[in-house]
């Protein structure tokens, strides 16, 4: 049985790489700074990267189809800067007042309209620029290189060039800095572990109905008790730091990532974005329409966009003049360190959330050893290249 | 002139996986002589030619090059080094870079430098000289992308004997000229020969071997069939020679009973969208009906795949002429509409255009299909992998599963995929554009026992092929194409290799 699994893990290994490095980053900083370890990093650490992360769900899409967002910084500080104004301005609230809505109630509802507003402003981003690349067949790189200039001059105007603080709303806030309590994520956990092993054995058993030859159980199990394990683990430790409880911004990032990541296997829109970046021609031949698969892309890098947008804000608790400056940059960074590839029709959502953490990790290590940040992207920048370049390096040995 | 042989070809085989593309081929050519090359398509004479210049090196094939009394070996790190012998090579496409200027194409690569600089006035006043020397009348300083068609061509000659070249191959000159050009390539390649440069000629056009050769090689399936001066040849003997051969039982007998004409093209024109003043279909007439196999037969360029491309709604604009399906007129703007009419194309280039090589045979195959397995944010994983796993089990594909890469697949297995995934789609016509190119023998024979099978189920084939044999061993009727017309439809009874290509090459007109 052992030598069952360790074949199985060895047909695998690639898909593991990502995860091997992972633990060796943390190995290596926890031996050397055991704060690293810390039940109080541990719950930073996926809640800092969260913002970036979810941008990165959306962005795998992209570069799989062979395009690039770079406005999505800029993109996401835009909205980031809206949803401050709307609360620093009280542009809803007011209103709600006057229509007798007060306290607890008028500060979600209030939330909630800005919310909506702000994905639907992000969604109309990527409208814009989708439509551009798709129907006028402007390049992505120039499309979304004039949307970054774009809306670095939307933040200038709305901020007027000063910081608009959002001191009025907590529920709005708790978006990005709020905790879950303790038992609601251990029930939630109860119930993914429950489907988990649930889903393990109804795919199965549709394989059988359809006569497809399944895997090996003992595997899918093993598999699957290590994810419980892990998930498991992560709630036990973050119940444990200084504001107990699992972030709501990692709830938030968990459910997008599990969509995009069924959106990109389980969907024709999925499926076609990787033929599309595969060979455009025979996409095209195969009846796939490329324009509308193209804005659909970007519409949903737009929506995702508004997404972190509002975190951003919620996250700083103000719109800066600054706002998701250089978070385009690690994006990118954090789809390529996770596998796709820079030419299309390769790439996973899985593995842009952990090139995410493993940039995130790199950088929570290197400040904790105290490392000047005048080094930091240096080494970020080698790790980059290097990680690819090692990944190009096993991909030639394998064909 | 010498008399001996200055560029000799002794024994040389060639082969690839699963096929022999040269054997045993020998030819010797004298110095300063056009030498022409004739053959159908496949019949090995690029091969050939990637050996001269050294695209197949030294060592890869068997039996020798002797080039100038010597042994030519060239090495595989540099396909330059045949240049610097003297062998040079003009490409069926060409090759230059369309916003640079005639002098800079001619010696791109090769610039003359003073210290790390190059040396503009050297390179235009060489360039100049090479024009003039071998009479080609264009300017250095010209942009490439204004020129026209003939005038690239000059400026890749130029760019080939721009290193004194002795031998200089042309592979199919004149396919994409005008009659105007053409004369003038005529005149050219005259002065060359005056000049003692040494020309191995290419082409589909027999009659330009008359115009221009000393001397023709006849090729056919890899072989040499004949080396005569074209004095001793008319056209009628080069066709006989080039097709001349007994069928064997290659194709699998069908048991196919054509039914009723259902789908008619009549008087069909289009242009290239790309370029409105290129008219690519200059007018198609054909029936189809079902249960048959029509073969379109046509050299490369008589605008086979344009033709079926635009009936696929992929390529020209129509201009002209009706598409009828069961009775009623339709018009087909994209892939998409043509698949809901029940047509289906398995494209010519399998690699660029049928398959996504990096991705699974499975995923591969449903791609034009998933609508069937999918609802709005849904697809169901399962009775893809089982439907897929069908077909690649009643085509036998042979791989370890429906989840292995494409690209990891032989040819012929490649090809089975791109037609599994058009089955799929429940087509009522499956047109297969050259589907047999660049497969092995024994994949081929599968292929066309399976191309019996669907005709017999009642779909409906049209088969483009290259190959003569291959048309008139699979086919119910043979509609012939000419200069992106139809130049009549055979009957599988009356029609003969002859006959083909007398149409196929206009000698005969319908």
């Amino acid at each position: 049985m052992f030598n069952q699994i360790m074949a199985a893990f060895k047909k695998n290994i690639r898909s593991y790489v990502l995860i091997i490095a992972l633990v060796v980053i943390w190995l290596g900083f926890g031996i050397a700074q055991p704060a690293y370890w810390s039940a109080d990093h541990i719950q930073d650490i996926f809640m800092q990267m969260a913002i970036i992360a979810i941008m990165a769900c959306g962005m795998v899409f992209v570069i799989v189809t062979g395009g690039i967002d770079l406005s999505v910084g800029f993109g996401a500080g835009f909205v980031s800067v809206i949803a401050a104004a709307m609360l620093y301005y009280k542009t809803i609230e007011a209103p709600l007042a006057s229509m007798g809505i007060a306290g607890q109630t008028l500060e979600v509802v209030t939330a909630l309209i800005v919310i909506i507003i702000c994905i639907a402003m992000g969604a109309l981003i990527g409208v814009l620029q989708g439509s551009i690349i798709a129907f006028l067949m402007v390049p992505p790189f120039i499309t979304t290189l004039g949307g970054f200039n774009i809306w670095k001059s939307g933040i200038l105007l709305v901020t007027g060039g000063k910081s608009l603080f959002i001191s009025s709303n907590d529920t709005y806030k708790f978006i990005a800095q709020g905790r879950i309590p303790p038992i609601a994520g251990f029930v939630i956990a109860v119930i993914a572990a429950v489907l988990m092993f649930i889903m393990v054995f109804r795919s199965r058993a549709r394989k059988q109905k359809y006569g497809i030859q399944v895997g090996n159980l003992v595997w899918e199990l093993v598999r699957t008790v290590i994810f419980v394990v892990l998930l498991f683990g992560y709630i036990v430790i973050v119940n444990k730091a200084y504001v107990p409880g699992v972030p709501f911004l990692v709830l938030i990032l968990a459910a997008v990532a599990l969509l995009m990541n069924y959106v990109s296997t389980n969907t024709r829109f999925g499926r076609y974005a990787y033929a599309i970046g595969g060979n455009r021609e025979a996409a095209r031949l195969s009846g796939i329409s490329i324009k509308k698969s193209l804005f659909s892309v970007y519409v949903t890098m737009g929506a995702l966009m508004g997404v972190s947008g509002v975190a951003l804000a919620a996250y700083v608790g103000s719109g800066t003049t600054a706002a998701g400056s250089g978070y385009e940059l690690d994006v990118i960074a954090s789809c390529i360190l996770g596998g796709c590839s820079p030419l299309g029709g390769e790439g996973t959502v899985f593995g842009a959330i952990i090139g995410a953490l493993i940039m995130q990790s790199l950088t929570n290590g290197l400040q904790m050893l105290n490392v000047s940040s005048n080094l930091q992207y240096m080494i970020k920048g080698v790790v980059l290249i290097l990680a690819v370049w090692a990944d190009m390096t096993m991909k030639k040995r394998k064909a | 002139m010498e008399l001996d042989a200055f560029l000799e070809i002794k024994n040389v085989t060639k082969e690839f996986p699963g096929v022999t593309a040269l054997s045993d081929v020998s030819i010797s050519i004298k110095k300063g002589e056009i030498h022409g090359l004739c053959g159908e398509n496949g019949a090995g004479k690029s091969t050939l030619m990637k050996i001269l210049c050294g695209v197949y090196p030294y060592g890869t094939y068997s039996g020798d090059v002797v080039y100038k009394g010597k042994v030519l070996r060239l090495s595989s790190d540099s396909i330059h080094q045949a240049m610097r012998e003297g062998i040079a090579i003009v490409y069926q496409e060409l090759t230059l870079i369309p916003l640079m200027t005639v002098g800079e194409n001619i010696y791109l690569g090769k610039e003359p430098r003073i210290g790390p600089s190059i040396d503009w006035n050297k390179l235009y006043s060489d360039s100049d000289e090479v024009l003039k020397r071998y009479k080609l009348p264009i300017v250095p300083h010209e942009i490439v992308r204004y020129l026209g068609v003939g005038q690239m061509q000059m400026t890749e000659i130029a760019k080939a004997l721009s290193e004194n070249a002795d031998v200089l191959i042309l592979d199919e000159p004149t396919s994409a000229l005008s009659e105007a050009e053409v004369d003038k390539l005529m005149e050219i390649l005259h002065t060359l020969k005056s000049l003692g440069v040494t020309c191995i000629y290419i082409s589909h056009k027999l009659e330009e071997f008359f115009r221009i050769t000393d001397t023709v090689t006849v090729m056919r399936d890899g072989k040499v069939v004949t080396t005569q001066p074209t004095k001793q040849l008319s056209l009628e003997k080069l066709v006989n020679l080039m097709v001349g051969r007994e069928m064997k039982e290659r194709f699998p007998k069908g048991n196919r009973k054509p039914g009723e004409i259902f789908f008619k093209v009549e008087g069909l024109r289009a242009i290239d969208p790309a370029d409105p003043s290129r008219e690519v279909v200059k007018g198609v007439d054909f029936e189809l009906r079902k249960g048959e196999i029509l073969g379109i037969a046509g050299l490369m360029g008589s605008g086979r795949t344009e033709l079926v491309t635009t009936i696929f709604g992929e390529y020209g604009l129509l201009t002209a002429g009706k598409i009828i399906l069961n009775g009623k007129e339709i018009t087909i703007g994209s892939a998409r509409e043509a698949m809901q009419h029940g047509i289906s194309l398995v494209p010519e280039d399998r690699k660029r255009l049928g398959l996504v090589l990096i991705q699974t045979i499975l995923s591969n195959i449903s791609l034009p299909n998933l609508n069937r397995f999918a609802s709005f944010m849904r697809i169901n994983g399962h009775a893809e992998v089982a439907e897929a796993e069908k077909f690649s089990k009643s085509l036998s594909i042979k791989a370890p599963s429906v989840h292995v890469l494409a690209e990891s697949l032989s040819g012929g297995n490649q090809q089975k995929v791109v037609i599994s995934k058009w089955l799929m789609s429940e087509p009522k016509i499956l047109i297969l554009d050259d589907p047999t190119r660049g497969i092995d023998v024994g994949a081929k024979f599968e292929i066309y026992k399976l191309m019996n099978q669907l005709a017999e189920q009642g779909y409906a084939i049209i088969m483009i092929s290259s190959e003569l044999e291959e048309v008139l061993g699979m086919s119910d009727r043979v509609m012939v194409m000419w200069e992106g017309r139809s130049n009549g439809t055979l009957g599988i009874a009356e029609a003969t290799q002859e006959k083909i290509m007398a149409r196929a090459t206009g000698i005969e007109i319908a």
